[in-house]
C-alpha cells in the first residue's frame, strides 16, 4: 500500500482520505491554519466512518497543518479543493515540494493545472514536480458530521491529463495505484472542459436565486431547480463549451455524455431527465445553496465559466449564455467575476493566438 | 361625456371600458374575432361590474369585433393590450384609422407608437394620425370574472408622450374630458417607453425564479418571496443600462425607484427589494408567479420591451450586458428566438438608420 498526501480537508478531500485509508493506504491530510479545525474531529477519531456507496471505517494516518510533514516521502499530492483554493495553496506549498513529486488537482475547475503551474514558478518553486488535474471528483460526497462522510457516487473512471501533456502515462500509472479506475487523457483541454460543475451549479444557481435566498435554499437543486427551462439553459452553456473547444482544435465531450460514462443512465437522453432522477445528487432532501455566495457561484462562475467564455471571446466563438450567467452572478454578489476570477490575463493567455494558448495548455510553454 | 374606443377585451381593456362607461361615456369596446369569447358575456350583460378601489357597474354602449364600426365618428382610441397586440391591431385598423384620429397606446410597452406608426405606413395608411403611449397602465387590474374586474390601484398621475412629440398639449386636452387631471406630458415617446417599467422587473423577476416557477407552477408570490436582495441587484442593474440609453440619445431618464415612488408612495422603503417584499399594490396576496414560462412576464416583456430595449442600445453604442443576459437566457428557457421574432429594428422601422435619424423617428414621426 501507499502513502499519499491529500491537500484540502473538505468535501472531497475527507472523503477521498477515509476512502484510500480504509484500503490500507497510509493517507495524510493536510490544511493550512485557518482550515484546521476541520482536522481536529480526524485526529481524535484516527479516520471518518464512510456511508453510503462505501461504508466502513477509513483511518486517517495523518491529519496536520504542516505540510512538510505531509509530504515527506511522499510522491502522489491530491489537491482537492475549490478552485479559489488552488493559487493560495500553490503558493504555500512552493518551496516544499522535492524533485519527482506529482500534484494532481482533483479536480481542477477550468485550467487549474495551468495556473498551479504557473503560480509555483512565481513562488521561487525549484523542483522537477508534475502537475496534473482530473476531470472531476472521484467522488459525490459530503461531510455530514465532523466523523463522518456520506458517499453518494462514485464515478466509474476518472481522466487524469497533465501539463505538458505528456507527462499523463507516467502519473496516471502513478495515481492508479490509489484509484486504479484513472486513465490518461490527451491534455488539460479535455480535464477542464470537462468541469461538470460550471455547466450545471451556476445555471442552476442563478436561475433559482430567488427561491434560494427566500428559502435558504429548502429544496432539491437537482430533482427541483433543475427544471426543463433550466436544463435547456444548461444544453446552451455546454454546446458553447463545445464550440469553444472545437475552435481551439479539440473536439471536447458534453455534459450528457460525461455524465452517463461517469454514473450510467444511458437510457436518460436529456439533462433534464438525467439530473431530476439522479440519486448520486438529489433526493435526499433540501440541497440546494443557502446562499449565493456558495461555490455554486463564487467558485463555479470565476474559476469555470470565466476562463472558457473569455476563451471563447478571444478565439471568436460567441458566449452569450456563458456571458449572461457571469454577468448576473457579479451583481448578484457585487464582484465583477470577468476581473477577480481565473481570467486570461491572470492564466498568462492574455493576447496571445490561438496556437500559443494551445501550446501553453498542453505544453506549459 | 363623450365617445371613446377600447380595443382589447383582457385585465386592463375591461376596467379601462367599464371605468369609463361607469362615469357615463359611450364606450365602444372591440377585440378581434380571436377574442370574441372575451367579450360576448360583457355583451349579454351590457357592462362590466368594478369592485375594490372603484366600485359600481359600468356600462359598455358597444361591444364588437366590427373594427370600423367601433372607431368610426371616435377621436380617442385607446389600445389596452400586451406589447404582441400592437401590430396586429395596427394592421386591423390600417383600413379604417383616419386623419385627426387619435390613438393611445396604454401603455406601449417599449417603442410601441413607433411600431404602431411603421405597421400602419407599411399597410398603405399614410393619415395624420396621432400615436400616443403611456409610461404604464392606470390600473393595478384583474378579470376576475367574465364581466367582473378587481381594481387594486388607481395611479394618481399618468406620464404620455405623442408622435409626432410636438401634439402632446392638444392631446391631453382632449383625454382630460376622460380622465380629468389624471395626465402629465412627456417631451416625447422615448420617455414613455423609457418609463416602462414592466422591463424592470418582470423578466428578472421570472428569469431568475425559473426553476421555482417550473416547478411548483408559479406557487410563490412574485414579488414578496421573488424578489430577493440577489434578484433586486440585477433590478438595479437593469434599470443602469435604461438609464444609460436614455443618456445616450439625449434624453436623460428619471430612476427606477422614483417611478415607482411617485406611483405608489412609501419613500421611506427605499430599496427594490424592502419596496417589493412589502407592497401591497404587488403582493400579498397569495401565490402570484407565472404558472409557467409561458406567460407575459416573458413573452410581453422580453420581445416588445428587453428586445427594443437591447436592439436600439445597440445601434446608440449603450452596452447593455444586464438586459442582454435576460433576453439570452428568457430565450433559451422558453424556446424562442425573440431577437427575432420580437420588436426588431426592423419591426421599428430603424434598421439601417443612424443615430440622429433614429432620434428624429421617435421624436417626428419621420
Amino acid at each position: 500500500m501507499g502513502k499519499v498526501a491529500i491537500i484540502g480537508s473538505g468535501h472531497g478531500g475527507c472523503t477521498a482520505a477515509a476512502y484510500l485509508g480504509k484500503r490500507g493506504h497510509e493517507t495524510r491530510l493536510y490544511d493550512s491554519e485557518a482550515f484546521a479545525g476541520n482536522l481536529t474531529a480526524i485526529r481524535e477519531h484516527g479516520g471518518l466512518e464512510l456511508t453510503g456507496a462505501d461504508t466502513g471505517f477509513g483511518p486517517i494516518a495523518m491529519a496536520t497543518t504542516d505540510l512538510d510533514q505531509v509530504l515527506d516521502g511522499v510522491k502522489m499530492v491530491l489537491v482537492i479543493v475549490p478552485g479559489f483554493g488552488h493559487k493560495p495553496i500553490a503558493k504555500d506549498i512552493a518551496t516544499h515540494l522535492k524533485d519527482g513529486q506529482i500534484v494532481v488537482l482533483a479536480p481542477g475547475s477550468v485550467f487549474g493545472a495551468l495556473e498551479f503551474k504557473n503560480e509555483l514558478a512565481a513562488n521561487g518553486c525549484k523542483a522537477d514536480v508534475v502537475i496534473g488535474e482530473t476531470a472531476s471528483n472521484y467522488f459525490a460526497c459530503r461531510r455530514i458530521a465532523p466523523d463522518k462522510v456520506r458517499v453518494t457516487g462514485i464515478k466509474k473512471y476518472m481522466p487524469l491529463a497533465t501539463i505538458p501533456a505528456s507527462k499523463a502515462k507516467e502519473a496516471t500509472e502513478c495515481l492508479c495505484e490509489f484509484f486504479p479506475n484513472t486513465i490518461a487523457w490527451d491534455n488539460i483541454v479535455h480535464t477542464s472542459f470537462a468541469d461538470l460543475n460550471a455547466i450545471v451549479h451556476p445555471i442552476g444557481t442563478v436561475l433559482n436565486t430567488g427561491w434560494l435566498e427566500t428559502t435558504k435554499g429548502n429544496f432539491d437543486f437537482y430533482w427541483e431547480g433543475i427544471s426543463p427551462g433550466v436544463a435547456r439553459a444548461m444544453e446552451r452553456l455546454d454546446e458553447e463549451k463545445v464550440a469553444v473547444g472545437k475552435a481551439l482544435g479539440f473536439t471536447v465531450q458534453s455534459q450528457l455524455s460525461l455524465i452517463q460514462s461517469f454514473y450510467g443512465h444511458p437510457e436518460r437522453t436529456t439533462l433534464h431527465e438525467w439530473f431530476s432522477k439522479s440519486e448520486v445528487n438529489g433526493g435526499t432532501g433540501p440541497s440546494a445553496p443557502q446562499a449565493m455566495t456558495n461555490r455554486y457561484v463564487t467558485e463555479d462562475v470565476p474559476y469555470g465559466l470565466v476562463p472558457m467564455a473569455q476563451l471563447g471571446h478571444a478565439i471568436g466563438v460567441p458566449t452569450p449564455n456563458m456571458d449572461a450567467v457571469i454577468n448576473l452572478c457579479s451583481s448578484i454578489n457585487d464582484e465583477n467575476y470577468w476581473e477577480t476570477g481565473r481570467t486570461l490575463k491572470s492564466l498568462g493567455l492574455e493576447g496571445l493566438e490561438k496556437d500559443a494558448i494551445v501550446r501553453r495548455l498542453t505544453e506549459g510553454k | 361625456m363623450a365617445k371613446i374606443a377600447i380595443l382589447g377585451s383582457g385585465h386592463g381593456a375591461c376596467t379601462y371600458a367599464a371605468y369609463l362607461g361607469k362615469r357615463g361615456h359611450e364606450v365602444h369596446l372591440y377585440d378581434s374575432k380571436q377574442f370574441e369569447s372575451n367579450l360576448t358575456p360583457i355583451k349579454e350583460a351590457g357592462g362590466m361590474e368594478l369592485t375594490m378601489a372603484d366600485t359600481g357597474f359600468g356600462p359598455i354602449a358597444m361591444v364588437t369585433t366590427d373594427i370600423k364600426e367601433a372607431i368610426e365618428g371616435v377621436e380617442v382610441i385607446n389600445i389596452v393590450v400586451p406589447g404582441f397586440g400592437h401590430r396586429p391591431l395596427a394592421e386591423q385598423i390600417a383600413p379604417y384609422l383616419k386623419a385627426n384620429q387619435i390613438v393611445v397606446l396604454n401603455p406601449g410597452s417599449v417603442f410601441g407608437a413607433l411600431e404602431f406608426l411603421n405597421t400602419l405606413r407599411q399597410c398603405g395608411n399614410h393619415e395624420d394620425v396621432t400615436i400616443c403611449e403611456t409610461a404604464s397602465n392606470i390600473f393595478a387590474t384583474r378579470r376576475v370574472g367574465p364581466t367582473t374586474v378587481r381594481v387594486a390601484a388607481v395611479k394618481k398621475q399618468m406620464e404620455i408622450a405623442s408622435l409626432p412629440a410636438d401634439r402632446i398639449d392638444d392631446v391631453i386636452k382632449k383625454l382630460d374630458v376622460f380622465f380629468p387631471g389624471l395626465y402629465v406630458k412627456l417631451p416625447n415617446v422615448i420617455y414613455s417607453s423609457l418609463m416602462y417599467t414592466n422591463m424592470l422587473i418582470h423578466p428578472v423577476g421570472t428569469v431568475l425564479n425559473m426553476g421555482r416557477i417550473e416547478y411548483t407552477k408559479g406557487q410563490y408570490d412574485f414579488y414578496w418571496e421573488g424578489l430577493t436582495p440577489g434578484v433586486c441587484n440585477n433590478i438595479e442593474a437593469v434599470d443602469q443600462e435604461r438609464l444609460a440609453l436614455g443618456a445616450a440619445m439625449g434624453f436623460p431618464q428619471t430612476d427606477g425607484m422614483e417611478i415607482f415612488h411617485r406611483y405608489y408612495g412609501h419613500r421611506e422603503w427605499d430599496s427594490w427589494h424592502t419596496f417589493f417584499t412589502q407592497s401591497l399594490a404587488h403582493g400579498g396576496n397569495g401565490p402570484s408567479a407565472p404558472p409557467s414560462l409561458q406567460h407575459r412576464y416573458l413573452t410581453e416583456d422580453i420581445p416588445y420591451a428587453l428586445v427594443p430595449m437591447t436592439a436600439v442600445g445597440e445601434v446608440m453604442g449603450v452596452p447593455m450586458p444586464h438586459m442582454n443576459a435576460l433576453v439570452t437566457l428568457a430565450c433559451t428557457g422558453i424556446g424562442e428566438n425573440y431577437r427575432e421574432t420580437g420588436r426588431s429594428l426592423k419591426r421599428l422601422g430603424l434598421e439601417g438608420l443612424n443615430k440622429e435619424q433614429i432620434i428624429r423617428r421617435f421624436v417626428e414621426g419621420k
